[in-house]
């Protein structure tokens, strides 16, 4: 990190992303730009913020996908109310599932309070919300939803054959819906895997297949 | 502080002020790879929860949140500090009286100050805003923030001197509180 000395107040670096923007008025850009002329320090920043522009983010999740991942949660939820019973046998059942061979969606939860895992897939930019599959080197984010009161220790496990990773540093979160667990992890192998997030007594995972 | 700009929709603004909060994450963390994934996941969290409408004061202050965050928990600060890559930085134009806030101070300094006072630290230090702007920002007065900034000061001479080595501090400040 470099030290520079500015001529006066500094213009902020939000001023400076406005500037680039061109969303300052009239006013402010001419008083900014006055500014940038006879200031090094300013000019240095701003050729921070020109020299990162073609910098390309990752895409976002498409809204229809997210708004149909929300719909099934939805569906999901309301038939888990008025089959609770049956639900309470499926997931036990799930879970024994789970240990032989992964399935393709949400395999099990176990504890008093309720955890749903999400994942965030991205391959070569593409990012896909709750996938089903991967390839070798996709890279993956965890989200956690809960709704323990404060902040709750979230914990990161990848099954695959037969042996279990923990990818991610134990870390301590607050609840919420779809929290992003900080961090990511790739996935390798050609064999189908289980990923999991344990917070407290209760955990939840995901499989994926190998496509 | 300038006009508040239009708010967008998630992917739109997405697309126009995720680089700039990419830079502000890096500012902050010094490492891409959180930058990148805080960004990321403020956006995912936006779409997911079906956000139609934001604007870019509210993700400044989104990103900022969510970067304290990370360094609050100390586990975090760790793996930061390991991945530091100081020159994500940028130029230290303002300073705390003789310090730099970078990552490492940032680190000490919260477990020594609430979030309020963490914001306008880094509003202040690390995207360089007056009084003014801050205030504006974070809709609080600028006495209030001028009362938080001397609290602020207060703190990092407590905690500054041992890292000021680690910290590339100097005299020649600019653009000071006052």
């Amino acid at each position: 990190m470099s030290g520079s000395t500015c001529t006066g107040q500094p213009v902020s670096w939000l001023a400076l992303e406005r500037h680039v923007l061109g969303e300052l008025d009239a006013d402010r850009a001419g008083a900014v730009q006055a500014h940038l002329d006879a200031c090094a320090a300013c000019r240095a920043a701003l050729g921070v913020i020109e020299s990162d522009r073609d910098r390309a983010l990752p895409p976002l999740p498409d809204l229809a996908l997210a708004a149909a991942a929300r719909r099934r949660r939805s569906r999901r939820a309301v038939a888990a109310g008025a089959v609770a019973a049956l639900a309470a046998a499926a997931a036990l059942l799930l879970v024994w599932r789970d240990r032989a061979a992964p399935d393709a969606r949400l395999v099990g939860s176990k504890g008093g309070d309720e955890v749903v895992i999400g994942l965030v897939r991205e391959r070569g930019g593409d990012v896909a919300l709750d996938p089903a599959g991967f390839r070798p080197g996709d890279r993956f984010k965890v989200l956690v939803t809960c709704a323990r009161a404060g902040a709750a220790t979230v914990e990161v496990s990848v099954r695959q054959a037969g042996s279990v990773d923990h990818p991610l540093a134990p870390v301590t979160i607050r609840c919420g819906n779809r929290v992003p667990v900080p961090g990511a992890f790739r996935l390798t192998g050609d064999q189908p895997a289980s990923i999991c997030a344990s917070l407290g007594g209760a955990s939840a995972c995901r499989a994926v297949v190998p496509e | 502080m300038e006009a508040a700009s239009e708010p967008l929709s998630a992917p739109d603004a997405y697309r126009k002020y995720g680089p700039a909060m990419r830079r502000k994450a890096e500012r902050i963390l010094q490492n891409r790879e959180d930058a990148g994934d805080v960004v990321q996941g403020l956006f995912v969290d936006l779409v997911e929860r079906g956000v139609e409408r934001v604007e870019l004061a509210y993700l400044y202050r989104a990103v900022t949140n969510r970067c304290l965050n990370l360094i609050r928990d100390r586990r975090n600060r760790d793996r930061l500090l390991e991945r530091q890559q100081a020159a994500l930085r940028g130029p230290a134009r303002v300073r705390c009286d003789d310090h730099v806030i970078g990552l490492d101070l940032l680190c000490r300094l919260s477990g020594a100050l609430d979030e309020k006072h963490m914001e306008v630290l880094v509003c202040r230090y690390l995207d360089d805003m007056s009084q003014d702007e801050i205030a504006e920002l974070c809709r609080t007065s600028r006495k209030t923030v001028g009362k938080r900034l001397q609290r602020i000061r207060e703190r990092v001479a407590e905690i500054g001197a041992s890292v000021e080595g680690e910290s590339g501090g100097g005299a020649g400040s600019q653009g000071g509180d006052r």
